[in-house]
């Protein structure tokens, strides 16, 4: 029956057509931004070159407990302090500006008056500019940037309010004060940063003919010199004594408040490898120079050659100079930190921000679904269902491949933290669903699995952005155990991966029915969908099942107890408890499939409790996911799911048949086409 | 249809049904399994939202350790919250019963004996083993803390600390020891903390949530001494404080102390086992004037174990009274030879802490570690690491805290969890195989 052949494609072709063009509005949307414009003047003369970008990008710094390039600890400040990937901005002369992390990060050390001009501090909500007293012209869009150098002539005004906050509660907090809590913590990410080298952006002004004679005669001096002549300078200041004030000792007072100030600073990255044979902990400038001035800690000289480089390439005259001494910084600290615990992934971690396989995979994933759909639209062609199939295929290739390398950066395997759940979580959806294409090729399958994972990989560098936290961190203690972390998270995790998709399924299939796209005879292609949920369903219960008990047998070896009924224990057994509940009621019959569909989807919103909510609730011995971030994104999903499962059940009491009259007319249409 | 193949047919029997039979096929029947898995996974999710205000213990006793309860749905949707619903249910105990009941019945027993439903028969079993490892910890397990000092090298303990110890003291559980002196001994009688419950404040002079009673007073008469107790203003998490103009206690003070009942502050999830009871005692001599006093349960692990009891004296007899945690003995000693804490490197957060240990016991010395996922097994019981002092600047002196519990089905949730994963993988495999042989995968791949 020809007829009936032309309406199926058109109906799949308009279809596809919608899909396409939705993805293309939303790449316009997402690229069509107006850069906020920056305030002050450039002073930089020129780029940085992109090879020494990538080259200083690797210098070594300790943060948080472990090793990491610079580029690293560049990309989470911003995206603490700034919420995106880059800086953008306009300059006076209209000229729009892209930095990327370390080369904002190389500004803020180098040319730290600039750095302070860009607009970085995403306001969303005026009434906060007007308890912070800074003038403004109402919104004038949806939210607008604040600079380092506005936001700190606020910061006494701030940290006052700071303090009549942090007396209440979190969940009593107004929008405004939760927004300025975040204000003065990414005002804190910024200035930690800053602070790393401040004491070395400027030569220390000397006084007083003593105190010059001491340091050679001259008037300015680096502050690596004062490290150079420690002795005869402590020896200076001991026959001082207590007179250091007077006017014969120029401003010797101020100098020694200067150290002092600066040998406190010893919070934030540690920018020191240690000298002695078995050292692991880092030392921060402050701490050396502290410890050179008083004598606690011997000097040793690689830390004035070190010091010194950074110190000429922070304040060099010209970029290239800058550049060329940053870089024997580099090398200096590389050299010295040679064969040190943890120092050995540095490379392969840079090398994994660079060449950001997940990034990749993401695109691949859109370039299979969009291949998939032209597939719906020309239903005849096997090229383009092999097309697709082998591009998903290949991007799931890359997603492990990036799992992978941060397995061998973080020396763990792949699930440590939320933030790499979503990756695995996407892969496993991806490779389930793909499965299910190649039992049962009937192409829907094929655009569902590339959506699914290139939307996970999208979710989680928008998770990894918001959240602004290092995604390596070290683990605390009780997840310090290869073993289990091996065998019962990637366990629980595949578990989750497979309800994902199994819901998802469950939704194609709401929407199958909804938007009429089954028109075959017998409904064979909605009979399948609910074949494929009730398969993926089992096959979740199966692993979910297995991880939930591993895990009860590791906390019974680090907690004490197999079973603790805590928030994160039980959201792995409720997704269970509801499958097991689905299995049987599909098995006696107490529903059939449209009832197993529905409630897959609802067993999907049992897997977002699971996987968020239960960090979001703040207790248990399990939350160590909390994030602000979240908590939408939780409720965006549950609305999602809903939405579908609201959708679904009027279809089914609008339309409780959409088959074919009868069976034998079926049967005949079958025959005659 | 392969997605809902018959694995047990609960027919009911063709002859004339007895209620017997009317009863079997009713606990065996899958429908029951639906609902008691709903029901039990409603209580999970209610008991897991009901933790942001309840401690973790409080919980579990209420809705998963009760025959029934009333659970408190808080309605909230993007983060605002409007308003609590009341709702009564059975307890998670009597479901898992029936659930054991019903498992048995329907998914072992009656349920087809053949190779096609193997996996299924045997991941059943596995969950039995769970249920019953579960009933078993619930009555017949105990827990407890044990807190030891570094043993010095040079062996000069410093007065007070305990470097070695057999005994553990209960999370929870609270009791009341009667001391008599008795020339060089002491006798203890022991009334275990429910005793005292009816004495407990009633709500109104409570803070906003805390555990309530009748506020009776409870007389303890001990045999063949000359006096009675009577025990006032039980409360379960409470401060013994001076009195001063500051202090806001619905109690009264005795000898210029008073009890001051104690809450949780809000946003903050209560911990039980960091809550200490209190009470007012008068000692009623059947000859002379009443003696009163406050008894406060505060914890001095891992200092001196000796105590400092609220002491009287009746006819020339020394006498004293001690609320404390409920202690026990282990069949052995510990002591703590050294103490060691990793940093991850410039940061305070622990890598690792671990104690190397000596047990003690009739047969001789013997040396252990004990570390996080590494715990000491011996004799029925099981010694964890679970947290260091003093925090958080540390030691010298460390003191090491570990968790001793006796459970006698320790390990079988272990044997439980190989046995499902084999019977599930065994009938997954063979499902798909199954599948792969069937018609619906031919026709598909031809289409």
């Amino acid at each position: 029956m020809p007829t009936t052949k032309t309406s199926i494609s058109t109906t799949w072709a308009s279809t596809a057509r919608a899909w396409i063009w939705l993805c293309l509005l939303f790449v316009v949307a997402g690229c069509s931004r107006a850069a906020p414009k920056m305030e002050g003047v450039v002073l930089r003369k020129g780029g940085w070159d992109p090879a020494f970008v990538a080259e200083f990008g690797k210098t070594m710094v300790m943060n948080e407990g472990r090793v990491q390039p610079v580029s690293t600890l560049a990309s989470y400040t911003l995206y603490a302090v700034h919420g995106r990937r880059d800086v953008q901005f306009e300059t006076a002369d209209g000229q729009t500006t892209k930095l990327s992390p370390t080369e904002w990060l190389l500004d803020a050390w180098c040319y730290p008056e600039q750095a302070s001009h860009y607009p970085l501090f995403r306001i969303e909500n005026v009434s906060v500019l007007d308890a912070l007293g800074i003038h403004h012209d109402g919104q004038g869009q949806r939210f607008e940037y604040l600079t380092y150098a506005r936001l700190l002539e606020s910061g006494e005004k701030l940290e006052a309010l700071m303090e009549k906050i942090d007396g209440k509660a979190e969940a009593q907090r107004s929008p405004v004060e939760r927004h300025l809590v975040l204000l003065w913590r990414q005002l804190l990410a910024y200035h930690r940063m800053h602070r790393l080298v401040d004491s070395l952006q400027v030569p220390l002004r000397l006084e007083g003919d003593e105190l010059k004679t001491l340091f050679g005669g001259s008037e300015r001096i680096p502050l690596t010199a004062v490290l150079r002549n420690v002795g005869s300078f402590r020896d200076y200041v001991r026959s001082v004594g207590d007179d250091f004030a007077a006017e014969k000792h120029g401003n010797l007072s101020q100098v020694l408040s200067f150290l002092q100030e600066v040998s406190r600073t010893t919070s934030g990255a540690l920018l020191l490898p240690p000298t002695q044979a078995e050292g692991i902990t880092w030392h921060s400038f402050g701490e050396v120079l502290g410890g050179a001035l008083t004598g606690r800690m011997p000097l040793d000289p690689s830390y004035v050659a070190m010091m010194a480089h950074l110190e000429t390439g922070l304040q060099a005259e010209t970029l290239g100079d800058r550049q060329r001494h940053l870089l024997d910084y580099k090398r200096a600290v590389e050299v010295a930190a040679k064969g040190r615990v943890g120092t050995d992934t540095v490379e392969t971690e840079a090398y994994y921000y660079t060449a950001n396989w997940h990034f990749h995979a993401m695109m691949t994933f859109v370039l299979g679904f969009v291949l998939a759909c032209v597939c719906w639209a020309l239903p005849k062609s096997r090229l383009l269902w092999w097309a697709s199939a082998v591009t998903t295929l290949v991007g799931i290739v890359l997603l492990v491949v990036d799992v992978w390398i941060r397995c061998l950066v973080t020396g763990h395997p792949p699930i440590t933290r939320l933030y790499d759940t979503f990756l695995f979580i996407g892969g496993v959806a991806a490779i389930v669903i793909v499965a299910a294409e190649f039992l049962m090729p009937r192409r829907i399958l094929l655009a569902l699995a590339p959506f699914l994972g290139a939307l996970l990989i999208f979710l989680a560098r928008l998770f990894e952005v918001a959240d602004g936290r290092d995604t390596m961190q070290p683990l605390q203690a009780v997840l310090l155990s290869n073993f289990w972390l091996g065998i019962h998270v990637p366990t629980m995790n595949i578990g989750y991966g497979a309800g994902v998709a199994a819901a998802c399924v469950a939704m194609a299939w709401v929407a199958v029915r909804a938007l009429g796209l089954d028109k075959s005879p017998q409904q064979s292609l909605l009979k399948m969908l609910a074949k494929v949920t009730y398969g993926v369903t089992c096959f979740s219960l199966a692993t979910g099942v297995v991880g939930t008990i591993l895990g009860g047998v590791w906390a019974n070896d680090s907690w004490g107890r197999f079973w603790g009924w805590d928030p994160k224990e039980n959201g792995a057994l409720l997704i269970c408890l509801s499958q097991i509940a689905l299995l049987h009621a599909r098995m006696c019959g107490m529903v059939r499939d449209p009832g197993l569909v529905l409630w897959s989807i609802f067993s999907g919103m049992i897997v977002v409790f699971s996987w968020f909510h239960t960090n979001l609730l703040g207790v248990g011995l399990h939350a160590y996911g909390f994030s602000g971030a979240l908590h939408d994104g939780v409720w965006i999903s549950y609305s999602v799911l809903l939405s579908f499962l609201v959708l679904g059940a009027i279809d089914l009491i609008a339309r409780p048949n959409v088959a074919p009259a009868s069976e034998t007319l079926a049967a005949a249409a079958d025959a005659m086409s | 249809m392969s997605a809902a193949d018959p694995v047990t047919a609960p027919s009911v029997p063709a002859r004339s049904a007895s209620p017997l039979d009317f009863v079997v096929a009713f606990l065996s029947s899958m429908k029951l399994s639906v609902v008691l898995v709903l029901l039990l996974a409603l209580l999970t999710w209610l008991g897991t939202l009901a933790q942001m205000d309840n401690s973790t213990y409080a919980v579990q006793q209420l809705y998963f350790e009760s025959w029934w309860l009333v659970a408190k749905l808080p309605v909230s949707v993007w983060g605002r919250h409007w308003f609590d619903l009341q709702i009564p249910l059975i307890g998670a105990y009597p479901v898992m019963g029936l659930l054991f009941v019903n498992l048995m019945v329907g998914g072992l027993v009656r349920m087809k004996w053949n190779v096609r439903n193997a996996g299924i028969l045997i991941t059943h079993l596995g969950i039995a083993l769970l249920l019953v490892a579960g009933f078993v910890k619930m009555h017949y397990s105990y827990a407890g803390n044990l807190s030891l000092y570094e043993a010095p090298a040079d062996g000069q303990g410093a007065p007070g600390r305990v470097y070695q110890s057999s005994r553990f003291v209960s999370f929870h559980d609270f009791e009341l020891a009667l001391m008599v002196e008795k020339g060089d001994q002491v006798e203890e009688r022991v009334v275990p903390e429910h005793v005292l419950w009816p004495a407990r404040l009633p709500a109104a002079r409570l803070p906003k949530g805390s555990i309530s009673g009748p506020g009776e007073v409870v007389t303890l008469m001990p045999d063949g001494l000359p006096f009675s107790l009577e025990i006032r203003d039980f409360v379960d998490h409470a401060r013994a404080v001076p009195k001063g103009p500051r202090v806001d206690s619905p109690c009264e003070s005795v000898d210029g102390v008073v009890l001051l009942p104690q809450s949780w502050p809000p946003g903050q999830q209560p911990r039980s086992e960091a809550e200490i009871a209190g009470c007012y005692v008068t000692v009623l001599p059947k000859n002379g004037a009443p003696i009163r006093g406050i008894v406060w349960g505060f914890p001095r692990l891992p200092f001196d174990e000796a105590r400092y009891p609220f002491a009287f004296t009746v006819d020339g007899v020394r006498y004293g009274l001690d609320l404390r945690h409920v202690t026990r003995e282990l069949p052995f000693a510990v002591k703590l030879r050294r103490f060691q804490k990793l940093d991850h490197p410039g940061t305070m957060s622990p890598k690792d802490f671990r104690s190397y240990v000596t047990v003690v016991d009739d047969a001789g010395a013997q040396d252990a570690e004990i570390f996080m996922n590494n715990p000491l097994r011996r004799d029925g019981f099981v010694v964890y690491q679970t947290s260091w002092g003093p925090q958080p600047r540390g030691g010298p002196p460390w003191y090491s805290v570990f968790e001793v519990s006796y459970n006698p089905s320790d390990l079988w949730p272990m044997l439980a969890c190989f046995v499902i994963a084999f019977g599930l993988l065994l009938h997954f495999v063979m499902k798909l195989m199954r599948f792969l042989e069937s018609t619906t995968y031919t026709t598909l791949q031809k289409e």
